[in-house]
């Protein structure tokens, strides 16, 4: 036993001299320290992560296998997020505290390059900018991009709205007893959910000067049928859905708000069931179908509960048309997005495990989902996903 | 369930935001007391269920969560979406050490089963430091509405509108009874 230890020791004294050697007779090249110039090619989901007592992140991972971490973005405290239309810049909305959790702050518009990841400028807001969760709507543009919104809440609400080509805030709407904020397809113009049922319209011209309100006449019940405030961009129409599984279709085409329709998608099925989370729903143009966060058993309270299934509601049969079982332990799936085509996949954010999931979603079978074994782990659980290469 | 949601409305508006405000200006503790305390009184004069009579401060003869303050199914937790004071330096009424409370709150209306009442709970935020790591995250959201009833509202920070912002944890104090 020990002459073998012997053996052993002298073979691999040889063995270290030999690689010395080696090494010795090459030229050492220095390393040079770069930065990489953009993120790794191919789709990419935008993850933001927001922080209540610190920095919020954005996770920028492969749309395609979640894993590949291609980078991230930086922004203050309850940061909202929201990317421009045509994909090349990347927007946060936060919060900036002299000394992080107290002193005077800073609310920030940062815009950054959606590929290289580098802040291209920012815009100081004004310090009433709301502080809340992430909803979509609490950071929006107007159809033609030259105009950011963003959500206020003293906790009396209004909108900033900032002149992107100056780079400055350009004036404050008060919708006071409204949120949210949904831009018309045309024009300095945008919608809001009110507190006494109405979708409300508030336009401005661009020297600032805001217009007189439009009122819808009531569309829902915040008392007996309250709706998200995260909505949907049909076409021509914005689409609510509230607590009790009504979805509610407005036209936002005119200056006054309109219900279009309204339709039941739970009505007939046993065991009461509701949507429940944040972005709750999320809509595939190519099939014109809304898939739907669902729990059961659902009581006065559980409208933020996580997923049990998700449920596939086709807006031309304005009929469930799937419904997906959710079966991961412990999960809490409350936010979706999905991309726009025929064969669409679904990404999903679970805010009990702070992960991302990817769903494949087979039209020809009934809408048949399934579930990548890849995710995106360690994403957070203060979250919203926003799908870069829709 | 929303009639008892209006009546809420309306005390909130006429008195019971001046209540929270006066309580959290005082930093609550003392305020609430002096009214709890003579809720207290009526309640003894007029016993209703066969409950232990303390505010939910000493666990029902069952042992039920809903009782105990330190769970989140303490029945006046039932619209908290925070972290508990209680267990972060304060206690359900007052903010820990050190912090600020904020000058604005949501409103939940929770039954006490204690006594049957609904009780009008003002979920007043602690702030100007960090949330602890390890104390107990609460999730509840009976009758919570979006931001459009932003009093009743409960995903938003509300230090708002107090100088120094950072969010720190929830207290929950009874400001109000529930007309029947």
């Amino acid at each position: 036993m020990r002459y073998k230890s012997v053996l052993m020791l002298s073979l691999g004294l040889l063995g270290s001299i030999s690689t010395t050697f080696s090494y010795a007779e090459d030229e050492f090249v220095p390393e040079v320290l770069t930065v990489e110039p953009s993120i790794a090619p191919g789709p990419s989901i935008f993850v933001l992560d927001q922080s209540w007592d610190g920095a919020s992140w954005v996770h920028i991972r492969s749309a395609e296998d979640l894993t590949s971490i291609k980078g991230s973005l930086s922004a203050g405290v309850v940061s909202q997020f929201a990317m421009s239309k045509d994909g090349k810049s990347a927007y946060t909305a936060s919060v900036y505290a002299k000394r992080i959790m107290s002193g005077p702050t800073e609310s920030v518009l940062e815009e950054f390059d959606a590929k290289s990841l580098v802040k291209k400028r920012e815009i100081i807001l004004s310090p009433k900018m709301a502080q809340s969760a992430p909803q979509l709507s609490y950071l929006e543009f107007s159809a033609d991009g030259k105009y950011a919104y963003v959500q206020n809440a003293t906790p009396a609400t209004s909108v900033t709205v900032v002149d992107m080509e100056a780079g400055e805030v350009l004036t404050e709407i008060p919708h006071p007893g409204c949120v949210g904020i949904y831009p018309a397809l045309k024009g300095n113009r945008f919608s809001s959910l009110c507190g006494d049922g109405t979708v409300t319209s508030y336009s401005f011209s661009a020297d600032g000067k805001v217009n007189n309100p439009v009122k819808s006449a009531k569309v829902f019940d915040a008392d007996d049928d309250p709706v998200y405030v995260h909505v949907l961009r049909v076409d021509n129409d914005l689409v609510l859905t509230s607590f009790n599984g009504n979805l509610y279709r407005v036209s936002d085409a005119d200056e006054k708000p309109s219900l279009v329709d309204k339709f039941s998608y739970v009505e007939g099925v046993e065991g009461e069931w509701a949507p429940g989370g944040v972005a709750v729903m999320t809509y595939n143009k190519a099939n014109n179908v809304v898939f739907m966060t669902m729990h059961s058993k659902a009581y006065n309270g559980s409208h933020k509960n996580g997923a049990e299934e998700i449920w596939t509601i086709s807006l031309d049969s304005k009929k469930v048309v799937s419904r997906m079982p959710v079966d991961i332990e412990d999960s809490g799936i409350s936010s979706l997005a999905v991309t726009d085509g025929k064969d669409p996949i679904l990404f999903a954010h679970d805010s009990e495990l702070g992960v991302v999931y990817r769903f494949t979603i087979d039209p020809k079978a009934d809408f048949a989902a399934t579930l990548q074994e890849d995710i995106a782990e360690d994403v957070g659980h203060y979250d919203i996903v926003w799908i870069a290469d829709k | 369930m929303f009639t008892k949601l209006e009546k809420m409305l309306q005390i909130l508006d006429s008195r019971a935001e001046k209540q929270a405000r006066k309580s959290a200006e005082t930093h609550g503790r003392r305020g609430f007391l002096s009214k709890v305390g003579g809720l207290m009184v009526a309640s003894a004069l007029f016993p209703v269920l066969p409950f232990d009579r303390s505010m939910g401060k000493a666990y029902a003869s069952d042992g039920s969560s809903v009782f105990d303050e330190t769970s989140c199914d303490y029945w006046r937790y039932c619209a908290l979406d925070g972290t508990l004071c209680n267990d972060s330096g304060g206690t359900n009424t007052s903010c820990p050490p050190g912090s600020d409370a904020s000058k604005v709150a949501w409103v939940g209306t929770c039954l006490n089963p204690d006594d049957g009442k609904d009780y009008l709970v003002s979920y007043n935020d602690c702030c100007g430091k960090a949330a602890l790591v390890g104390s107990t995250f609460c999730f509840t959201s009976q009758d919570e509405r979006p931001g459009y009833r932003m009093g009743l509202h409960n995903d938003i920070n509300w230090c708002m509108a107090n100088d120094n912002k950072g969010y720190y944890c929830t207290v929950a104090l009874l400001v109000g009874i529930v007309d029947e």
